[in-house]
């Protein structure tokens, strides 16, 4: 309940801000966050150039999927522009996750959460990346920020990027 | 352009595009990560923004 109230508050600050936004500047804004999110992707891609040649079982997996993060979720609703760059944070954290090993990617989204907000377990985790992807990790490092600036959208986004992954269980 | 000044003129950028409309939540995060892009992409990051001021200002 509390979530849906979020959403609704976040649509209507959304729509207040844009009525007083032409409609043609409103589309220019969304390409051009289009094009910062296929930014985002195409960085932290290259931050994983490095491990690219050590097979890893299911990294190619994760790693196509933060390559092919889509604008949308899996009920197919348009994505906010922080959701969006959250879809992608999540598939580069899971992608984290795999590198060191963590199996903790495959509990829940809420408890994984708990460990994303817990400074100290992700900093053992980054520690560990930043290893076998140092450019990587500094980027990483971030994410569990972003997520807390934005935990209710973080939560659910962060949970259907592994059911998109089949990674839930 | 130093790396004071980049952040500087990425500050500047964004205070601008979100009176443009822009979303401050999305812009906000790529101030939490431009001090550990490189410097081309930093670059590119504020080549596209300040596209984007130039293409907004018009519109």
């Amino acid at each position: 309940m509390e979530k849906i109230k979020f959403f609704r508050k976040e649509e209507k600050d959304r729509e207040k801000q844009e009525g007083e936004v032409s409609l043609e500047r409103r589309e220019k804004i969304g390409e051009w966050q289009r094009k910062r999110a296929e930014r985002l992707k195409e960085i932290l891609f290259s931050r994983t150039a490095d491990i690219a040649g050590n097979y890893i079982p299911g990294i190619d997996v994760v790693k196509m999927t933060i390559e092919g993060a889509v604008g949308r979720t899996l009920s197919k609703r348009e994505l906010s522009p922080v959701e969006r760059i959250l879809s992608i944070l999540s598939s580069a954290a899971i992608l984290g996750f795999y590198l060191t090993g963590d199996l903790r990617l495959r509990a829940s989204a809420s408890v994984m959460f708990d460990a994303l907000m817990a400074p100290r377990i992700f900093e053992e985790i980054v520690s560990k990346i930043a290893v076998v992807a140092p450019g990587f990790a500094a980027i990483l490092e971030k994410v569990p920020v972003f997520f807390a600036q934005n935990i209710q959208q973080a939560k659910s986004i962060f949970d259907s990027t592994l059911v998109s992954l089949n990674l839930n269980v | 352009m130093e790396g004071i000044e980049k952040t500087k003129k990425l500050e500047e950028l964004i205070r601008e595009l979100v009176s443009l409309g822009e979303d401050e939540r999305e812009l906000s995060f790529w101030q939490m990560i431009f001090d550990d892009l490189r410097e081309d992409e930093q670059d590119s990051i504020i080549a596209m923004l300040q596209k984007e001021v130039l293409e907004l200002r018009e519109h």
